[in-house]
């Protein structure tokens, strides 16, 4: 009797112990907790090659690509690869893939999922592009694929790291492409609980998720809240959880908010004002520089940004791989502008015209703060106002003279933006603007064609440098990307590519 | 004339009324600068692109085959598809009835519970301070941006006494009823006004009548000649001003909708704007009109009800 007494004992101290340390354990490994985001933009598509911002980063949740992007957002590293090795012609790229991934029906990615995704994403309309130099994808075995290019191509795993080219399943799981982006089958973190067009879109946990205790969270809500106000009543209230781009001129208030933290994460955007070179006075190299000259950057980081950013220098920001500080951009100095415009065939004044987006703060402050400036030099600025989407396609027609536009990396080469802004490969008269300079094509094509980063960096120096002395575009601002959470969520951080890992997110 | 035929014939009067506005919000619709497929493709936009979508949308034909084609589809039930997300409008709208239903009884309910006590109380002594505060205060709230007061109750009683949720329309119908008490207190506070008013003047007409003299002078208590005598015919009135102004409470919940992420049909119209989705604003219109058309219908037989000399013709 007294043996079973100790053994029960025993057996009691055991599932005490076991309930003590073991327990523990097996609930932080299950995930918990139902975050939800408030943002102004409505999840559109599941499709990645119809993704904008605001479908890309739920995407992301739900499908991941071979390698990621590296959190200063200047690099990559293997992520459903395990490695990847260029042979010795330059051109035969090796990547062996992680033997461990499942998607989230609980079948294994293997290497014709990844053969299917990249040959889908190079036919793509929208994003298909980045996959140019792509010349054949094949798959000796079931965890190797080999990808040739048509010539040597630097950016090829910063191009493999974009969302663009993520992972489904192969032959969309036997579904038709328009079932899949429905139903969407990825080997992500989250996975699609439902989508209410207008309204929200719910993820949950993916089970079978490849990270070991990840996700922490048991579901993540992207909630369209469009009404500014609205956003931070919901967060302050404890209705949100995470407050996305929240206005500029909220930051200061947001900060002093009990239980409210804010981010303002390093970006890789850039916002710019742009010249139509095809307009004769400004094809003139002087009067671009002189209106460059004249843009006072500091008056509008104040108005848009309520200060929270800095002058830009180059057509790179920053956190772009291959920046160079040293670029010569053009900063405010009337003086220098005066002069400039001297050596112009304007000397006497001109007068141009400013087109803006009807409601936008920043078109408003950029058109008044550069009139201002301009008038001082004998410019008159006219300025006209379209509906944003009107606007932009008056842009893109080349029917503009002035405008404002910008810039967001994808990946981390800068070989995305410098071929679309520069070459007349980009296919957008470099950025609508109508520049070339040869000698800076033929920079951007050696940057695009040597893996050797010496070399590429002088490359890319050489265009920054250049481009600013061109006064191609006038550079106007940086601006972080701007965040506001309750002080219970941990481990949220947003890449200066503008995307976030929701796997590494807690909430306590 | 019975009630069945009156009905029948109104509802026939309504067709030209809803052809009228399906044209003019076909037009307006059109009007709106900007293409549906460069806001459908955003950056990715190209002229060929561009072209393509327009074709699969069927905007590229002329604007009379494209109405011609929206009232077929209007014959047969159908409010066309839409250009965003694909689901039929027709599901879109009645997806969204529920919220926009609730609110705009929400509203209607409690602007009668603030303007009927406040009218028998103004009424009740004419040029008194309780008169002349009941005639003052809600013309304060009549001047006020629904956005300011739906922002001030959210601050208010949202995040200094967290009584109800800032936003949303919850899960449960105790959650929805909890949720839509904000939104639906920001359109009474534009509306009781209105109703205040109305009911006042008419209640201080009848309370000077000579059937009302009478009554006191055969000793009918004044709650009786109050509530009885006086409300039920001051009420009349009162019951068309509602049915009007509510035309005008519709075009207030888009706004008050916004404020407080109530998904109902007003942001279904907006978002639909902003996307150039020309179905859903169509189809949002014309159910916006419809119901327009029916609650002055509704106003109608109601008066007939509430007074039987009103005749119904």
């Amino acid at each position: 009797m007294k043996s079973r007494k100790l053994v029960l004992g025993g057996l009691l101290a055991a599932a005490t112990i076991l309930a003590t340390v073991v327990v523990p354990i097996t609930a932080n490994a299950a995930p918990t907790g139902d975050l939800i985001f408030v943002r102004n933009q409505d999840f559109a598509s599941f499709n990645p090659d119809l993704a904008q911002n605001d479908s890309i980063f739920i995407q992301q949740q739900v499908y991941e690509p071979l390698f990621m992007i590296t959190q200063d957002g200047k690099n990559v590293r293997p992520w459903l690869a395990k490695t990847a090795t260029v042979g010795s012609d330059k051109v035969t790229w090796t990547i062996k893939l992680r033997t461990d991934i499942k998607f989230s029906d609980g079948t294994p990615m293997t290497s014709a999922d990844v053969k299917f995704s990249l040959d889908k994403a190079t036919a793509g309309d929208g994003w298909g592009f980045l996959n140019t130099a792509i010349d054949t994808i094949s798959t000796p075995t079931a965890d190797v694929v080999v990808i040739k290019t048509k010539f040597p191509w630097a950016p090829l795993l910063s191009d493999l790291a974009c969302f663009s080219n993520s992972i489904l399943k192969n032959n969309y799981g036997g579904a038709t492409a328009a079932d899949f982006f429905k139903s969407p089958i990825g080997t992500g973190p989250f996975k699609l609980d439902h989508w209410t067009p207008g309204t929200e879109i719910k993820l949950v946990a993916n089970g079978t998720y490849w990270q070991p205790g990840k996700p922490y969270l048991n579901s993540v809500t992207w909630k369209y809240v469009v009404d500014d106000n609205t956003r931070e009543f919901m967060l302050k209230g404890g209705q949100a959880d995470i407050n996305e781009e929240p206005p500029a001129s909220s930051i200061a208030s947001l900060k002093a908010a009990p239980g409210i933290k804010v981010g303002l994460f390093p970006a890789a955007q850039s916002r710019f004002l742009a010249f139509n070179h095809k307009v004769p006075a400004l094809s003139d190299v002087n009067v671009r520089r002189a209106i460059s000259y004249a843009i006072d950057r500091k008056a509008l980081i104040k108005v848009v940004l309520s200060g929270n950013g800095f002058a830009s220098n180059s057509i790179l920001a920053p956190n772009v791989g291959f920046y160079d500080a040293k670029t010569p951009g053009i900063q405010y100095d009337m003086k220098k502008a005066a002069k400039e415009l001297a050596k112009s065939k304007f000397k006497k004044g001109l007068t141009l015209e400013f087109l803006a987006s009807g409601g936008s703060l920043e078109d408003t402050a950029v058109a008044s703060i550069l009139q201002a400036s301009l008038k001082k030099l004998g410019i008159t600025l006219v300025i006209k106002t379209q509906e944003p989407s009107v606007k932009r396609k008056t842009q893109k027609a080349m029917e503009y003279q002035m405008t404002t536009t910008g810039w967001t990396m994808d990946i981390s080469d800068p070989d995305e933006l410098l071929t679309f802004a520069l070459s007349p490969e980009g296919g957008t008269n470099a950025f609508y603007t109508n520049y070339s300079n040869a000698k800076v094509i033929e920079a951007v094509k050696k940057g695009q064609t040597n893996v050797d980063p010496k070399v590429r960096q002088i490359a890319y120096s050489f265009v920054q440098k250049q481009v600013a002395e061109d006064a191609m575009m006038g550079f106007l601002y940086n601006a972080p990307y701007k965040y506001a959470w309750r002080s219970n969520i941990t481990g949220f951080a947003v890449t200066p590519t503008y995307s976030y890992h929701m796997e590494d997110v807690k909430k306590g | 004339m019975g009630y069945l035929t009156y009905v029948g014939k109104r509802l026939i009067q309504t067709l030209p009324v809803l052809f009228g506005i399906s044209v003019a919000v076909f037009t307006i619709v059109h009007l709106i600068p900007g293409d549906p497929a460069d806001v459908l493709l955003g950056q990715n936009a190209t002229p060929e692109r561009v072209k393509l979508i327009n074709h699969q949308l069927g905007i590229d034909r002329p604007i009379l085959i494209q109405y011609i084609n929206f009232i077929k589809d209007l014959f047969q039930g159908s409010l066309g598809t839409s250009f965003s997300n694909k689901e039929p409008v027709t599901k879109l709208i009645l997806g969204r009835l529920p919220e926009t239903g609730m609110l705009l009884t929400g509203g209607i309910i409690l602007s009668i519970l603030i303007a009927l006590p406040l009218s028998i109380l103004a009424a009740s002594k004419r040029g008194a301070m309780r008169d002349q505060l009941v005639r003052a205060i809600p013309i304060i709230g009549l001047g006020m941006p629904q956005v300011w007061i739906g922002v001030m109750l959210i601050l208010l009683f949202g995040l200094k006494f967290p009584l109800f949720p800032v936003s949303g329309f919850g899960d449960t119908f105790p959650e929805h009823l909890r949720s839509i008490f904000l939104p639906s207190l920001t359109i009474a506070i534009l509306l009781s006004p209105i109703l205040i008013r109305s009911l006042r003047a008419s209640m201080l007409e009848i309370l000077d009548s000579d059937y009302i003299l009478t009554a006191r002078a055969k000793g009918i208590s004044q709650t009786r000649i109050t509530f009885v005598h006086v409300l039920r015919n001051a009420v009349i009135a009162s019951v068309t001003v509602l049915g009007i102004n509510v035309a005008y409470l519709v075009g207030s919940m888009v706004i008050v909708e916004r404020v407080f992420v109530i998904p109902g049909t007003g942001s279904l119209m907006i978002d639909a704007i902003a996307r150039r989705d020309y179905p859903i604003v169509q189809g949002v219109t014309l159910y916006f009109a419809l119901v327009v058309v029916l609650v002055n219908l509704l106003t109608d037989l109601i008066h007939a009800a509430l007074d039987p000399r009103v005749a119904l013709k």
